[in-house]
């Protein structure tokens, strides 16, 4: 069953064709890799599925019904939820903050009501501290709940970005480029996360330019080039693909594979 | 100057407020000196004017150095609505607090489109707006000449002689509706999109309703500061709504600390007394200004409550080396 799927992606630039009638889906309860070299359309892609930018033309699909037409805050309340290749922090905000922050669609009090502090902005607040400590902990960065969210090292900076993510409760969680500065040992621990919560029923389509990471955890790969998909199919095919392999991953790792 | 500011943890409750507020009341109902309590009400207009810009600017992030156009709305809407049209004060007042209101939406959901010095610019040409209104729409606003404010037959007696009390009060409610907002899912909302918008929005929060709503609040709250300058000052001119007005109402927040509550009524307490301490500059005054911005955005980025923390922490400190924690481990 497709979670997502988008068709016939367009997005143009002005002169320049970004994205050129991309197709691809998303299967729910796995993991979907986007990958392709620099300048291929993978982040222009994922802006158009969560919204951040308009379709030039195309229409995107999801839970079976066409969400095209809705705004990027619109997307986030049908659980999609995403995280940013450079780490988009709330820098002067504490951590715990932060994802604090990544409760309030799953939260309600408005203006009038913290105007009055109503019983029911408190009973939210406990509530998001509570369980945004919780995701905290269960990412081990508990410890760094009070700091701030700008001074922390770019591993630990990614990680938060998705502790905030997960607060959002997502049901296809789209992360950019998790991996990318991120040392060996964080990546191995980042891997064990995305699959353990992957496995908790959470979708997620993967952008990455760490194949080693990309091909151990993605159940299904696209390929995009010059904006467009040059190929699609499981790590094994991929990895075998000899159009693949002269666009993309270099002939070394081809044939080390 | 932003990247540089720490959010301020100092929490200063509302009981806290209420009990000062009370205090000054009562001080106000005994006190027979007129002066001091002209100053102490110009302290609680000037809070609540920084008050609305500190939600707007300090923790939203978004500049307005026009201000002084809602304080002028508010100010004049109550004041020619009592004056000239016998409207009763109860009416009045909330109907110039809506219609300023209404004039921020408005205004708002176009203007804050814009980002950065176009924000400002665009602020201060509404605050220019509104002061040449107020200067050339003689049939309404009798220009220079002002409109008169006979608080005593308008309120009454016993209003009009407690009207130190109502300011009071409002500056109360004022810091009680900002320290609710500050700790609250709208708070974290607010200060997320003065972060970083796109963050924001991946988390759901939909920046231009919300800085339509600070800005709307902001302009509100300067409407009840004209209000209470009119009916305490028994006439208002345009003069008073002047771009240098939209400047201090920034200073305030600026000097007293970007996004701390308390900070701004430090702030509103220095800016509003210095000029009676700088009583024989005289024109000197707005110089003075200027170098203590100038000195704070330097040495004190986080304003008047940053100084007051780490004088706080040093005093921590010096506490901590006269009695030295004892040596851990025992025998």
């Amino acid at each position: 069953m497709a979670l997502l799927e988008a068709r016939n992606l367009i997005k143009k630039f002005g002169g320049l064709t970004a994205v050129n009638d991309v197709n691809f889906k998303a299967d729910e309860g796995k993991i979907t890799g986007l990958i392709g070299p620099n300048g291929a359309g993978k982040t222009t892609t994922f802006n158009l599925v969560t919204g951040f930018l308009p379709l030039t033309s195309g229409s995107v699909l999801y839970e079976g019904s066409d969400i095209t037409n809705l705004s990027a805050t619109q997307r986030v309340y049908r659980d999609i939820t995403r995280t940013f290749q450079i780490p988009h922090l709330f820098n002067n905000l504490t951590v715990l903050e932060n994802v604090m922050a990544g409760f309030y669609s799953k939260t309600k009090t408005g203006t009038i009501s913290a105007i009055f502090r109503t019983p029911k902005v408190k009973q939210e607040e406990d509530m998001a501290r509570q369980q945004g400590m919780e995701i905290l902990e269960s990412l081990g960065m508990a410890d760094l709940a009070q700091s701030q969210a700008g001074v922390l090292s770019t591993g630990q900076q990614k990680m938060l970005e998705i502790a905030r993510a997960l607060a959002t409760g997502p049901k296809l969680l789209m992360l950019d480029e998790p991996a990318a500065g991120l040392n060996t040992a964080e990546t191995d621990t980042l891997g064990k996360l995305v699959k353990q919560f992957n496995q908790r029923g959470i979708t997620v389509l993967m952008i990455e330019h760490n194949m080693k990471f990309m091909m151990s955890l993605a159940d299904y790969i696209y390929v995009l080039n010059f904006g467009q998909l040059l190929a699609e199919g499981t790590p094994a095919q991929i990895m075998n693909n000899p159009e693949v392999a002269k666009a993309y991953l270099g002939k070394e790792f081809q044939k080390n594979a | 100057m932003l990247k540089k500011w720490n959010p301020s943890h100092i929490i200063l409750p509302n009981w806290i407020c209420a009990a000062a507020a009370g205090i000054l009341i009562l001080y106000g109902a005994v006190s027979t000196d007129i002066y001091i309590r002209q100053v102490l009400s110009m302290i609680g207009i000037n809070y609540i004017l920084a008050a609305g810009l500190n939600l707007l600017f300090g923790h939203t992030g978004q500049i307005s150095i026009g201000q002084a156009g809602f304080y002028a709305l508010g100010a004049y809407t109550a004041s020619i609505l009592e004056t000239k049209l016998s409207v009763p004060f109860f009416a009045a007042w909330p109907a110039a607090v809506i219609l300023t209101g209404g004039i921020a939406f408005l205004l708002g959901q176009r203007i804050l489109k814009l980002h950065g010095h176009y924000l400002a610019m665009a602020t201060i040409a509404f605050g220019m707006i509104i002061e040449s209104l107020s200067t050339n729409w003689i049939a309404v606003t009798n220009g220079h000449a002002g409109v008169y404010v006979r608080s005593k037959s308008l309120l009454g007696d016993f209003l009009s002689s407690n009207l130190f009390a109502l300011v009071v009060l409002f500056a109360a409610l004022a810091f009680i509706i900002s320290n609710n907002i500050e700790y609250s899912r709208v708070g974290r909302a607010i200060r997320a999109v003065r972060e970083n918008e796109d963050a924001a929005t991946s988390v759901g929060i939909v920046h231009s309703k919300y800085k339509v709503i600070m800005f709307i609040l902001g302009a509100a709250f300067s409407a009840v500061g004209g209000m209470m300058y009119a009916h305490l000052n028994g006439i208002i001119t345009p003069e008073v709504f002047n771009l240098a007005q939209s400047q201090t109402i920034l200073i305030i927040v600026v000097v007293g600390g970007i996004g701390s509550n308390i900070g701004v009524l430090l702030g509103a307490i220095v800016i509003t007394t210095l000029p009676e301490f700088l009583y024989g500059f005289a024109d000197y005054n707005i110089l003075v200004y200027g170098l203590l911005v100038i000195l704070m955005q330097l040495f004190c980025p986080r304003g008047l409550i940053g100084i007051a923390e780490s004088l706080g922490r040093l005093l921590k400190k010096t506490a901590g080396r006269r009695t030295p924690p004892k040596a851990a481990g025992g025998k």
